[in-house]
């Protein structure tokens, strides 16, 4: 089952392992005929600051993590780092069966190259954002869209003008956990409110990086993904999602 | 629980490609510790190495994928394409400016509200606008979406009957567009 409007904003497989790789050898899994279709590689620098109040001096550091490809339609990303190798689908978000065939048609073969026997983490994150029509400047009630909401301490005046949480906590899998996050965010257009539902499943075990464990850590990881996805849901809100495909 | 958006998280729209980058690093600040003496570590999250002209491109593309599920199937992927082209190193002349959100922004908002089936030709004139054009043998629309987040048209209108109507509009809300163009039956261009 999919929706036909779903509300994707974006579909991310994230795979970690623990030897860090040279960016030599990154580069060189870029020039890889998987990666043809994209783009020239990017650098990807990462830019820290610190700052020591006593002495008043200000410092930064700047650092290449790995390399960045697109997509010349900017539909997929792939962030190549030292320790990560990152497949990045934008919305429109067609079906898991692409996207998990794109991502690992291009894992594949980063794995053999880098020599990358096991995954220390493998992120499964689908950031969702509901976008609800209103025109009532008095705003939503949530409790009609969402499942969960907040139970302050007391009543007070008026409504909730902005919210944000995040939960971290295992599924009933061993070794799969997952952070949830609900929050309001800006709308796309006039008139629409919307509501940020980001889910990110994770694995907190060492996974094999090829084989049958991998395939059936990805198939329970969708699995959980889809479950808290629909859990978080009323009716209501899938009436926005343009209904389903069969 | 009721709440109004006030667009305050994340603080500015989901940066385009790395939504999830940004909620992360929302979150991570709040986790810092605001007295201590050192802020160690105030690491952005990684970013490409791009021109200005390939940055924006991203935004535009990014922009127009964040609205994709409000518009046709393959609309996005087409109009992404196009501006893919549009905005080619090699075809852009340097003296241009750059595409403006407001702009694209305005765009995109007409392409939802009319709920456009047919993709337009698009195009720049310069100044940071988009051009926006259908045209469907002696009917003619063009839009030309400014920096100033508003729209003005021309158009030529062919009925059965009469000889073809032209007219003009000075800049206005994209919002209006559909009752502005209402009377000149725009399924014709609309509907592809």
């Amino acid at each position: 089952m999919r929706y036909k409007k779903a509300p994707i904003l974006e579909a991310v497989l994230a795979f970690s392992w623990s030897s860090e790789k040279s960016l030599d050898e990154l580069k060189e899994v870029l020039s890889l005929p998987a990666f043809e279709r994209f783009d020239e590689p990017k650098p990807r620098i990462q830019v820290g600051a610190s700052i020591d109040v006593d002495q008043g001096q200000f410092s930064h550091q700047q650092k290449q993590l790995g390399f960045e490809v697109a997509l010349r339609n900017g539909s997929e990303i792939v962030f190549l780092e030292q320790r990560q190798f990152v497949f990045v689908q934008r919305a429109p978000y067609d079906r898991w069966a692409y996207f998990s065939e794109q991502a690992t048609s291009l894992v594949d073969p980063v794995i053999k190259l880098l020599e990358v026997d096991a995954f220390e983490r493998i992120g499964l994150r689908f950031v969702n954002r509901i976008d609800i029509p209103s025109r009532d400047s008095n705003g939503i009630n949530t409790d009609d869209y969402v499942t969960f909401n907040f139970n302050g301490p007391r009543e007070d005046r008026g409504i909730i003008e902005e919210f944000q949480m995040r939960v971290v906590k295992p599924t009933e899998k061993a070794g799969i956990h997952y952070a949830l996050v609900l929050a309001t965010t800006a709308p796309p257009m006039p008139d629409y409110v919307s509501i940020l539902l980001d889910i990110d499943v994770f694995t907190k075990k060492v996974v094999p990086s090829s084989g049958i464990e991998l395939t059936d850590t990805l198939d329970e990881m969708r699995i959980q993904k889809n479950h808290i996805f629909e859990e978080c849901l009323t009716n209501k809100a899938r009436e926005l999602f343009g209904g389903v495909e069969k | 629980m009721t709440f109004v958006d006030t667009m305050n998280f994340p603080r500015s729209p989901l940066m385009p490609g790395r939504a999830f980058d940004r909620i992360d690093g929302f979150f991570n600040r709040l986790e810092r510790s605001v007295g201590s003496q050192y802020l160690d570590e105030e690491t952005d999250p990684a970013t490409a190495a791009r021109s200005p002209l390939e940055e924006r491109l991203r935004f535009v593309q990014d922009a127009i994928s964040d609205v994709s599920m409000h518009l046709p199937s393959g609309f996005a992927h087409g109009l992404n394409r196009q501006f893919a082209n549009l905005m080619d190193e090699d075809a852009w002349e340097s003296s241009d400016e750059l595409i403006s959100s407001n702009a694209l922004s305005a765009f995109l908002v007409a392409l939802v509200l009319t709920k456009a089936r047919k993709r337009p030709g698009i195009g720049t004139n310069g100044i940071g606008s988009v051009t926006a054009a259908w045209t469907e043998g002696p009917n003619r629309l063009t839009i030309e979406f400014l920096p100033s987040g508003k729209a003005s048209l021309v158009l030529t209108r062919a009925f059965e009957t009469d000889e073809p109507e032209r007219a003009a509009f000075a800049p206005m809300r994209p919002d209006r567009l559909c009752a502005v163009l209402a009377p000149f039956e725009p399924e014709v261009w609309f509907d592809g």
